[in-house]
């Protein structure tokens, strides 16, 4: 069961999502939800509260009885006492100042915009993938059907979504952007075949792509935009890629136009 | 002047007394009296050579001497010193005009530095009232947020349950549904306000789409990852450019639109607008986005398009939508003035504007706003004037009669006009033939590289127009045909195309992703470790 701090001093949206919050289940379980109407009673809940009484997720208003940073004070307290337990931001400040601060500032994982769309739905949907990136991020997570798994490397096949060491892979030309879909596929197909190297022939197969437009070339830079949003989740400067050079991680087959995953040891 | 003379002109030459003088001449009268007294002369026992007359004389003569070179001397000294009190006089007076100009300067600095004190002081009150007015329009902002939003949820909700409580079979299509009818036309109304008020009152228009179309990229990679869509999206995070032109083209007219089919390409052309509008890739984010950025150009295309003195034989704005190299290519063309080369590095900056201030539009806001979105797109806009380049163009025409004329006609720009050249070298607006037979079809064929025309739809009867159809949202030209027994008349008008477009590019959302990375180089590392 899935427990949400909701820091919100409007009843309007009380009224309004803690049905849609309660019915979801967004860990295939029934949610808790624990509603603050004040940022100071929040605080002082995060300050007393035992390991028991520790929320799955927080979810946050920014802006509460006029004051702007009174979302950032519950976020601190929560930084302090779990940092781990991710934050959620529902306000109507997106695209302003105070976006940037949560988010820059006060370690927010998603700024959800109130004012949106189907708001119920991208609410419970966003919810659902940062418990299930969290889940995931923790460490002695539970093996699932859904995880596909080679050393430090977690590919979360439901939503596709690719862990390195706990980081979510992203795209290596802009970080805020989401890694392309093809190289996603060609890893995840790279990793199940592991040890066998897949051809460029057998990966337009897997792909589905015309063999005559998936060339090795566009294998190899698909490879290589894997190999930099590897690089970007590590720490320091082209990490993974020089990993590849000693035989672990995507390494090239012989001259047969063939990539190969091999596990990266968990000592480099 | 050396510093001695200097010394001595500040100190003044003294007056010499004429001591030699003095004592000569007394001693002139002591020898003349001792010379005239017998007793005296024997008394001090004075030499016969001084008794003499000559000696007396000589005495006069050394005293006359003395006395002249005295008052030559004191003349002199006059001269001197009239000289140097006419230079102290100089001094002063150069002295007075200076303290004088150092016054007026003084006085003149003072003036400048209290006018310049004022204008600090008036700028300062007014970036610190323009400070205030940020502060204040920023807290507006904040409590349109902050209570709006209520309402919009409020209302929207309201529409929706109005919406699932009627049945989806008899709801209107919003193309023709007005919002005092139709909750969905209603519900698009409100979504687009908030869309507005949304932009308008973010701090970074550009960051803020780009922060949208990131959480929509990461949906569209969801769709297509999930070929069996087993994960329902919470939202749409694509659309169809051309429904969002069709909408936009829509809010600029007063008479509803015809309906759009997704499936073929739009086209219109009532007089006032021509637009069409082809079916193109998916865009990333939100439609209204690029409702509010079209809206704002055609806006704009409009005000310029009704200036005097730009009348036009064609819709005096165009709108065109098409794909290119996988961006949604959006053209808008008005027959209006060409921006002037100073106006063009400004045109997208907030509160700059080109229009009169008295006019109730020109607020600066409709160009950078739509330069905000193409920036947020990671698109790119441009501008370009438009002119009318020469042409030439052979017209080959079969007649009834089984004859075939072959003409010519060059076209020329003269003082900013679209003209034709004649045979004989001169400009004439058109250029006319009166054939006794009939025309069954005319070829025309141009060097703008479009190739030939086949016009082969002439009725035995009224006056027919055919416009160039290889240009349709500006034609070039104008082909008139008067059928008249044994006078039919063709005429070849070239038409005045000059005007402005703006040209934006958006990356569609399937180049988005093809491209997501695809900058990446090739470098030493990936060659070590890659067979070349």
């Amino acid at each position: 069961m899935a427990t949400i701090m909701w820091v919100e001093d409007q009843s309007h949206w009380v009224d309004r999502f803690r049905p849609v919050l309660e019915a979801a289940e967004l860990d295939d379980e029934p949610t808790r939800l624990q509603v603050f109407r004040l940022a100071e009673a929040a605080c002082q809940f995060v300050r007393t509260a035992n390991e028991s009484q520790r929320p799955d997720l927080a979810l946050l208003d920014a802006n509460m009885k006029g004051d702007t940073g009174a979302g950032f004070s519950v976020s601190r307290a929560l930084q302090r006492k779990w940092p781990d337990v991710p934050i959620l931001y529902l306000s109507e400040y997106s695209g302003t100042d105070v976006e940037q601060e949560a988010l820059e500032s006060t370690w927010a994982q998603d700024f959800i915009a109130k004012h949106q769309r189907n708001i119920e739905s991208v609410l419970c949907w966003r919810i659902r993938a940062t418990l299930r990136q969290a889940r995931l991020g923790a460490a002695g997570q539970t093996d699932s059907d859904d995880l596909l798994k080679s050393g430090d490397l977690t590919i979360d096949t439901a939503s596709w979504t690719i862990y390195w060491r706990g980081t979510k892979l992203m795209n290596p030309a802009d970080s805020r952007r989401p890694l392309a879909p093809t190289p996603r596929k060609i890893l995840r197909y790279l990793v199940e075949s592991s040890p066998r190297p897949v051809s460029t022939n057998r990966m337009a197969e897997l792909l589905d792509a015309d063999p005559d437009r998936f060339t090795w070339g566009g294998y190899r830079q698909h490879v290589r935009i894997l190999r930099r949003a590897f690089d970007q989740a590590m720490p320091g400067e082209g990490r993974f890629t020089a990993l590849c050079k000693t035989d672990q991680g995507i390494v090239a087959f012989g001259d047969e136009m063939a990539y190969c995953w091999k596990p990266v040891r968990s000592d480099t | 002047m050396s510093d001695e003379g200097d010394k001595r002109q500040r100190r003044g030459d003294p007056v010499a007394f004429p001591w030699f003088a003095l004592l000569l001449g007394l001693a002139a009268i002591a020898f003349v009296l001792i010379a005239t007294d017998p007793r005296l002369a024997s008394f001090y026992a004075l030499p016969d050579f001084l008794q003499g007359r000559e000696a007396h004389y000589g005495v006069v003569a050394v005293l006359v001497l003395l006395a002249g070179l005295d008052v030559r001397r004191v003349r002199r000294r006059h001269e001197t010193q009239r000289t140097e009190l006419q230079q102290r006089q100089a001094q002063i007076d150069d002295l007075w005009a200076r303290n004088k100009q150092l016054q007026l300067k003084a006085h003149t600095y003072s003036e400048h530095a209290d006018k310049l004190k004022l204008f600090i002081s008036d700028k300062l009150l007014e970036y610190i009232e323009y400070d205030e007015k940020f502060l204040h329009f920023k807290g507006i902002a904040a409590e349109v947020r902050h209570n709006g939003v209520i309402s919009f949820d409020k209302v929207q909700t309201a529409l929706q349950r109005q919406l699932t409580a009627t049945d989806p079979a008899s709801g209107s299509d919003t193309a023709t549904g007005t919002a005092e009818t139709d909750p969905q036309a209603a519900l698009d109304a409100l979504h687009y306000l908030w869309d507005l008020l949304d932009l308008s009152t973010a701090e970074n228009l550009t960051l803020h789409i780009g922060n949208l179309m990131c959480e929509c990229e990461e949906q569209y990679c969801q769709r297509l990852l999930d070929s069996d869509q087993a994960r329902t999206l919470p939202d749409e995070p694509a659309y169809p450019p051309q429904r969002a032109a069709w909408r936009a083209l829509a809010m600029v007219r007063e008479e509803p639109l015809p309906a759009l089919d997704p499936d073929t390409p739009y086209s219109l052309d009532d007089g006032r607008i021509h637009a069409r509008l082809e079916r193109c890739g998916e865009l990333l984010g939100k439609e209204n986005h690029l409702v509010l950025l079209l809206e704002n150009l055609l806006r704009n295309a409009q005000f310029y398009a009704a200036k005097r003195g730009y009348s036009s034989q064609f819709a005096p704005i165009a709108l065109t939508l098409s794909e290119e190299d996988g961006d949604v290519c959006l053209r808008v063309y008005n027959r209006g003035p060409h921006v002037r080369e100073e106006d063009l590095p400004n045109l997208f900056q907030l509160g700059y504007s080109t229009r009169r201030k008295r006019e109730h539009h020109g607020r600066g806001l409709g160009l950078y706003f739509v330069n905000e979105i193409v920036k947020g797109y990671e698109g790119r806009i441009t501008v370009h004037n438009i002119d009318h380049p020469r042409y030439r163009y052979t017209l080959r025409m079969s007649l009834l009669n089984g004859k075939e004329l072959i003409e010519s006609v060059e076209t020329v720009n003269e003082n900013g006009r679209t003209r034709c050249r004649s045979a004989e070298g001169d400009t004439v607006r058109s250029r006319e033939w009166t054939n006794p037979s009939p025309v069954t079809h005319i070829v025309i064929e141009s060097d703008d590289g479009t190739g030939s025309v086949v016009l082969d739809e002439f009725s035995a009867r009224g006056t027919q127009d055919f416009h160039d159809p290889a240009h349709p949202e500006r034609p070039h030209w104008r082909l008139r045909y008067r059928p008249k027994r044994n006078a039919h008349r063709l005429e070849f008008m070239p038409l005045d195309i000059t005007g402005v477009e703006f040209e934006v590019r958006l990356p569609t959302a399937q180049k988005r992703v093809d491209n997501a990375g695809a900058v990446i180089e090739t470098d030493t590392i990936d060659g070590d470790i890659d067979p070349p």
